[in-house]
């Protein structure tokens, strides 16, 4: 599944650890999230959405 | 204070310390005990992989470090880790079941063959547990 996670920590020039700090998961966590290589589960997808004051579907993707 | 500096110096969640630390716990369990296993054995380096009888002392302390130490430890981890190391976890466990359902009968009428020697469980056990860390750890940090 496609995001914006990355470009959206960019914004707020945050690390990975910060952002993982934030969102109470582990950097590696953070990081297969911002590769597409974990597709975060609905809680931690709405804890993101919460973060960054976004709806879900503006930062995740599920049609590539 | 660059992004980079920060990625090391930014504290973990509590949670997140919390399941790192007992990782770090279970391995110093498991390090002890093989020292004592060592220690209390015949002296040779094989005690975890040897069928010599031991005394009833050794085994007990065995035995309960392994059905209660280690298992509370395990309970820990799993209220303090987090989604993506659960599933990379779950992931190794996967694949290590299907190695030892495809393993153990293979190696079983292999060794009934007289092919190979006759299967080991604590041979069979440290394969599965390697194979299971190898493929967590890939998953958590590849």
């Amino acid at each position: 599944m496609n995001n914006r996670l990355k470009v959206l920590r960019a914004e707020r020039d945050w690390s990975q650890a910060e952002l993982a700090l934030h969102l109470d998961v582990s950097r590696q966590a953070v990081n297969a999230i911002e590769t597409g290589k974990h597709d975060p589960s609905l809680p931690l997808a709405f804890r993101i959405a919460r973060l960054f004051e976004m709806q879900i579907e503006e930062i995740f993707d599920d049609q590539k | 204070m660059t992004k980079n500096e920060r990625e090391t110096s930014v504290p973990m969640s509590p949670k997140i310390r919390k399941a790192r630390n007992l990782l770090w716990i279970a391995l110093a369990v498991g390090f002890v005990l093989g020292i004592y296993f060592g220690a209390m054995g015949d002296g040779s380096m094989d005690i975890l992989f040897s069928n010599n009888p031991v005394s009833s002392a050794v085994a007990g302390i065995g035995i309960v470090v392994w059905l209660i130490v280690v298992p509370w430890i395990s309970w820990l981890w799993w209220q303090a880790v987090d989604e993506h190391e659960a599933g990379a976890y779950r992931e190794g466990a996967m694949v290590a079941v299907h190695l030892y359902i495809f393993m153990v009968p293979t190696w079983w009428l292999a060794a009934r063959a007289g092919w190979v020697p006759e299967q080991q469980p604590m041979i069979v056990f440290l394969i599965v547990c390697v194979v299971w860390t190898a493929v967590w750890f890939y998953r958590k940090y590849a």
